[in-house]
């Protein structure tokens, strides 16, 4: 080898080196772009009902800076307009294309062709080569929160256009191809505009994007308060109302009925009374038990189960605890809130005899609720010690006073104040359970001690049964956690010994050994 | 001196004759002992502190953190790495029956049994309850499970095979025929006990990290190792041959017959070729091992870019320049390139123990030597080169056998 | 108060301090239930955990070591690691579930990396589960190398120094007691019993409770299995332990190489030797 090569090979190797050394380093995707700045969030074109595989990373199209750049412009410079002047929010503008290249073509003469000629005439533009839109992005798919027209919005849009359902409600007369307004039919959009595209019928983005933005463009021109119509107006900034909220909002009118028995023929249970009215309050809206249709449970779940109703049978629709639209599951999702998990938490949903009877009366019982908070009430002290000093296992502190009553009054006054756990807890049995698990209360006698189960010392054999130190410590803290009380200290309950300061554990921290 | 040697006797003679030789030789005040003597005098002094004070600050930085400083990752994985150099030139004299490269088998020999010795007594300073240091060897509990125990063993026996390697030089030393007979006879079995052992710790400090596996970045550890180390092994001990042999070349020339001094070109030629070819097998070996890990994306990283030093510029640029040294007969490439490889070693070595462990610990609390970490480790290697030209002066390590030991 | 109630709460007091301690039939008749030869362990669900830092205190003086001051929560604020002389340490994690609070001390797996390690075995893992450190030991630290879990440590700072670390109560243990952690417990975050029970236990708690812990159970087979092991209603990364251990029990990384050590012990003499003599052969 000559002196020459090898210098060569030598030098090759110190720059390759160089080059990885003085690279910059951290380039690292995860710091590009911060949650949170919606705007800056685009929106993935991907077309794959008509791409099928894509050769190169999907367009994240920034939809609202484009609104901004084109505000004189108008939406008109991408979108088509109807014979009436509404925009039909389509892009590319006809999208009829039929093959994929074809629609390829359509995007990118679109697209690229604007930019050029706005930048030609020396405006600001966009780009115009592969690699500046087809970039890969990842993180953000799911930033546009589908827009939910709750009871409130509803309610909104009714008081502003002077409760003319027709603006919006309509059926489709085949005959006369055009839509036409029946009283007392008003359904879910979904009803129809399903979530298919290219159908028959529009699909519900279409419908909605082309109703929605189109009005409200409309009413803006007018000066006429009017919703929003850029996608974070709808999609990012639209606020999620509480059910507190929604209590104040009227019940929307489809003439519904206040109070129902639910019963079928051939079912074996009795009815169930069911106030429909005091459901809607604490409801989003109709499509939160209703499906896409607003006809009753059996109309597509009959007692066996139709092929309409998926299969699901009725009493299966009514009692399904995983699903958020049956009876069973909505209430059994109630119990993790604040006021309910914490005793709920720890009681796993045993069935009792009777059990089902709560609901299955038969019988409407109007005032039940009411009469049986006043029985609550009255036989609260009668057997509810008010204090309880917890001395057994105290080493460093002194006893626990506990302050059984009032415990007692504020779980009864939760309950009373809630329907939902007014109707169930029929029996004071049912809160005082929430602690004394497993034991008698509706006798006359007191429930047995703590003690009298959980042993004082260890039981290596028994793991599934907490010792007494334990059992008082998770029943109270995972309770108060759950309530989100506020968080606890030692001394909150335990007073500290102040007789032997050599046993105060603060005192004995300062001693170094 | 061959003279005298023949007229010891008696033990009083003995004596005598041992305390003569016990007396300085040559010039007190060179430049070497005017820095080396204070260094090492410090350094004992160090060692009594360290002994009383334990390992802790202010004696050295380890920490729960990081237990292995230069202590074991310089003084004992480098160390014994450069003291390599003996079980290969053993294995080419005496089993494959290279006859060039026997004047420098003594001086390596030497080399690496006084490198032993020095380092065990690193590893003696390094634990924290040295009073029990024989325990694994004393059987108070033999931990036959462990790597290190096996690597203590096979430490303490290769120490004793190069001692029975170099012992005929001692016995002509002292004059002593009949036993310089029976320990040259030895000399061959002393050489397979000794490759082997040497074999298997080499590979063994290795395999000492080996469950410190998420520890050690990911481009360095691999389940390899241990061949890794014992490869690396060959071209650093050769590496430090060479290294050493330049020095004592030049200190101890008048030694040196001519026929040594025209042969030794060729020698340092020749190891410059075992060295490139066992380094080639290496880098491939690194690379082989590279790419099975998968680990592209740590390239570009600052730990990436450290990796690619130690394999591209201290593996790599190191094998070429010896492929260009051996082809060109250039001695000076090939002195560069002993050099180079044998920081690259170093900072391998020093990787496992302290660099690339634990890696994703902040600067702030790593590991970095404290100065009587340093100058320990320094009076080490000063008081080891300080035996090694006290024996080379005297016994005949790089100078002739005498007449009578010669004909065998 | 008056002062017969409060002699009464006394009395009451050091019934239930002697009424925790006693534990001797209770161990003996699980030893025997699985015939001696099941591992103890510890289950810490850190759902349950309250970060009061009991344990640190009781391991403190169980085992003499300077006792650590609990009276405020301003120790959360750093992460703190196991020192030589704090066995365990609770460190608090903000999660998206909130504050959890996790305990750490050695996991005493079920192979401990520590023991093969070990040159004298100083290092022991006793059938009982806990592994423990012998005075034999000669200081030279490749248990820390080795401990996936970094439990390990060196007093540095003395000439005559020990490796510390938990032993799990051994001595306690062997007065039939449970481990002092696990005895101060007042929530029973921590859980005493044979190992194969408190997985059980686990399981089923994650089973009864899907909601509330991730589908996991830390130590069930982490480096092949530990003693000490975690529930968690967070995945474990966000709360300190190490995801990618692997279920590989460490000491298997280094039996490959002392597997091949007998073989060479014994081929390469041989084989050095034949070569030497072929050669030899040849020049002759």
């Amino acid at each position: 080898m000559n002196r020459k090569l090898f210098t060569f090979i030598v030098l090759i190797g110190i720059c390759t080196y160089c080059f990885f050394l003085f690279r910059e380093t951290g380039k690292i995707w995860s710091a590009e772009y911060k949650a949170g700045n919606a705007v800056a969030r685009p929106i993935f074109i991907s077309d794959t009902d008509m791409f099928k595989e894509l050769e190169r990373p999907p367009v994240g199209f920034y939809h609202d800076k484009h609104t901004v750049a084109l505000e004189k412009e108008g939406c008109g410079v991408c979108h088509l307009q109807d014979e009436k002047g509404r925009f039909i929010f389509k892009y590319p503008k006809l999208r009829d294309e039929k093959t994929r290249q074809s629609l390829m073509n359509s995007y990118h003469d679109n697209c690229i062709g604007c930019h050029r000629e706005r930048a030609k005439a020396g405006k600001k533009s966009g780009a115009v080569t592969c690699g500046e839109c087809h970039v890969v992005k990842k993180g953000y798919e799911e930033w546009l929160r589908p827009v939910e027209l709750d009871h409130y919005l509803h309610y909104q849009h009714e008081k502003a256009l002077d409760k003319k359902c027709e603006l919006c409600h309509h059926l489709y007369n085949e005959e006369e191809k055009k839509p036409i307004y029946k009283k007392g039919t008003e359904s879910s959009c979904r009803d129809c505009h399903r979530g298919k595209e290219g159908g028959k019928t529009a699909s519900f983005r279409k419908a909605a994007h082309a109703d929605c933005i189109n009005c409200h463009m409309e009413h803006n021109r007018e000066g006429k308060t009017a919703g929003p119509s850029n996608c974070k107006g709808c999609h990012v900034e639209m606020k999620q109302r509480t059910i507190s909220e929604m209590l104040a909002v009227p019940r929307p009118e489809r003439g519904q009925p206040d109070k129902v028995i639910i019963s079928s023929e051939d079912a074996r249970m009795k009815g169930v009374p069911f106030d429909h009215r005091s459901h809607e309050s604490y409801t989003r809206s109709c499509r939160t038990c209703h499906h896409k249709t607003l006809n009753n449970c059996k109309t597509c779940h009959p007692l066996k189960g139709s092929a309409k109703g998926n299969k699901v049978a009725l009493a299966d629709a009514y009692h399904r605890a995983s699903s958020g639209r049956s009876c069973v599951g909505c209430h059994e999702s109630k119990k993790s809130e604040p006021n309910c998990a914490g005793c709920h938490h720890s009681i796993k949903g045993a069935l009792t005899n009777g059990y089902c009877l709560v609901c299955h009366s038969g019988s409407s019982r109007e005032d039940q609720a009411v009469r049986r908070l006043e029985t609550l009430n009255a036989s609260l002290p009668e057997m509810a010690p008010e204090v309880i000093d917890i001395g057994v296992l105290k080493k460093k502190y002194m006893p626990v006073r506990f302050p059984h009553l009032a415990h007692v009054r504020k779980l009864f006054e939760i309950s009373n104040r809630n329907r939902l756990a007014n109707y169930f807890h029929a029996d004071k049995a049912a809160i005082c359970a929430g602690c004394h698990h497993y034991t008698p209360i509706e006798h006359k006698s007191p429930p047995p001690f703590c003690r009298d189960c959980h042993n004082v010392s260890f039981d290596l054999q028994d793991l599934k049964k907490p010792r007494l130190v334990a059992a008082y410590h998770l029943q109270c803290i995972n309770c108060h956690k759950r309530m989100k009380l506020k968080p606890l200290k030692c001394t909150d309950c335990h007073a500290e010994k102040l007789m032997d300061k050599s046993l105060s554990h603060k005192n004995r921290s300062i001693k170094v050994r | 001196m061959n003279g005298k040697t023949a007229t010891i006797e008696s033990f009083k003679d003995f004596m005598i004759f041992i305390r003569s030789e016990l007396k300085p030789k040559g010039r007190i005040f060179t430049i070497f002992n005017v820095i080396s003597a204070p260094i090492i005098l410090l350094g004992a002094i160090l060692i009594v502190y360290r002994l009383a004070k334990g390992l802790g600050w202010p004696v050295t930085n380890l920490s729960q953190d990081f237990p292995w400083g230069i202590w074991i990752g310089f003084d004992v994985m480098t160390g014994v790495a450069f003291a390599g150099g003996a079980y290969v030139l053993t294995f080419v004299v005496y089993v494959l029956g290279a006859k060039k490269y026997h004047p420098i088998i003594r001086a390596t020999v030497l080399n690496g049994f006084l490198a032993y010795v020095f380092y065990t007594g690193a590893i003696f300073l390094d634990c924290g309850r040295w009073w029990n240091i024989v325990n694994p060897m004393i059987g108070n509990e033999f931990g036959v499970n462990s790597v290190l125990f096996l690597v203590a063993w096979h430490f303490l026996l290769y120490t004793l095979a190069e001692l029975v390697e170099f012992s005929p030089a001692i016995a002509e030393w002292l004059g002593w025929k009949k036993i310089r007979k029976i320990l040259g006879s030895l000399t061959l079995g002393a050489v397979i006990f000794g490759i082997t052992l040497s074999t298997l710790h080499q590979s063994g400090l290795g395999a000492l990290v080996m469950m410190a596996k998420w520890k050690i970045h990911p481009l360095w550890y691999t389940e390899f190792i241990p061949v890794l180390f014992f490869i690396s092994s060959i071209f650093a001990g050769l590496s430090m041959v060479i290294f050493e042999g330049t020095i004592s070349h030049r200190v101890f020339s008048q030694q040196i017959d001519e026929e040594h001094h025209r042969t030794y070109d060729d020698i340092l030629v020749g190891l410059g070729k075992i060295c490139a070819v066992a380094m080639v097998g290496y880098f491939f070996l690194k690379v082989l091992v590279f790419i099975h890990g998968k680990h592209w994306s740590l390239i570009n990283t600052p730990m990436g870019y450290w990796y690619l030093l130690e394999l591209i510029g201290l593996v790599l640029i190191p094998c070429l320049i010896f492929v260009q040294g051996v082809k060109d007969r250039n001695l000076l490439s090939i002195r560069v390139a002993a050099i180079l490889t044998m920081a690259g070693i170093i900072i391998n070595r020093l990787n496992y123990v302290f660099i690339a462990y634990k890696w994703y610990i902040p600067m702030s609390e790593r590991y970095f030597p404290t100065w009587i970490e340093i100058v320990i480790t320094l009076a080490i290697v000063f008081a080891e080169i300080w035996v090694f030209r006290w024996i080379v002066n005297r016994m005949p390590v790089l100078k002739e056998s005498p007449e009578w030991a010669r004909e065998e | 108060m008056d002062r017969r109630e409060f002699l009464k709460t006394i009395g009451i007091g050091i019934g239930g301090v002697a009424c925790g301690d006693i534990l001797i039939p209770s161990i003996v008749k699980a030893q025997n239930a699985f015939g001696g030869n099941e591992f103890f362990g510890v289950l810490v669900d850190t759902t349950r955990c309250i970060g009061c830092m009991r344990c640190e205190m009781a391991c403190a003086e169980a085992h003499n070591l300077p006792l650590p001051d609990i009276s405020n929560d301003s120790v959360f604020e750093k992460k703190r690691n196991t020192t030589e002389t704090r066995w365990t340490v609770v460190n608090r994690y903000e999660t998206e579930k909130g504050k959890i609070f996790v305990k750490q001390q050695c996991m005493h797996c079920n192979q401990p990396a520590c023991v093969a390690a070990c040159l004298v075995k100083a290092m022991k893992k006793r059938k009982e589960a806990h592994v423990t450190w012998d005075t034999n030991c000669i200081g030279c630290r490749l248990c820390m190398v080795s401990c996936p879990f970094d439990m390990p440590k060196l007093e540095y700072n003395s000439p005559l120094p020990k490796i510390q670390k938990c032993n799990l109560c051994w001595d306690r243990f062997q007065e039939g007691k449970l481990p002092a952690c696990v005895e101060a417990c007042p929530v029973e975050a921590l859980k005493f019993g044979a190992r194969r029970d408190l997985l059980d236990e686990a399981n089923s708690r994650i089973f009864q409770n899907p909601h509330n812990y991730v589908h996991h159970v830390y130590g069930g087979h982490e480096v092949g299995g530990t003693s000490y092991i975690y529930l968690s209603a967070v995945p474990f990364e966000q709360i300190g332990f190490r995801g990618d251990l692997g279920t590989t029990p460490y000491p298997e990384f280094t039996t490959g190489f002392l597997h091949a050590v007998p073989f060479v012990d014994v081929l390469w003499p041989l084989i050095l030797l034949g070569i030497n003599r072929a050669i030899r052969r040849e020049e002759d």
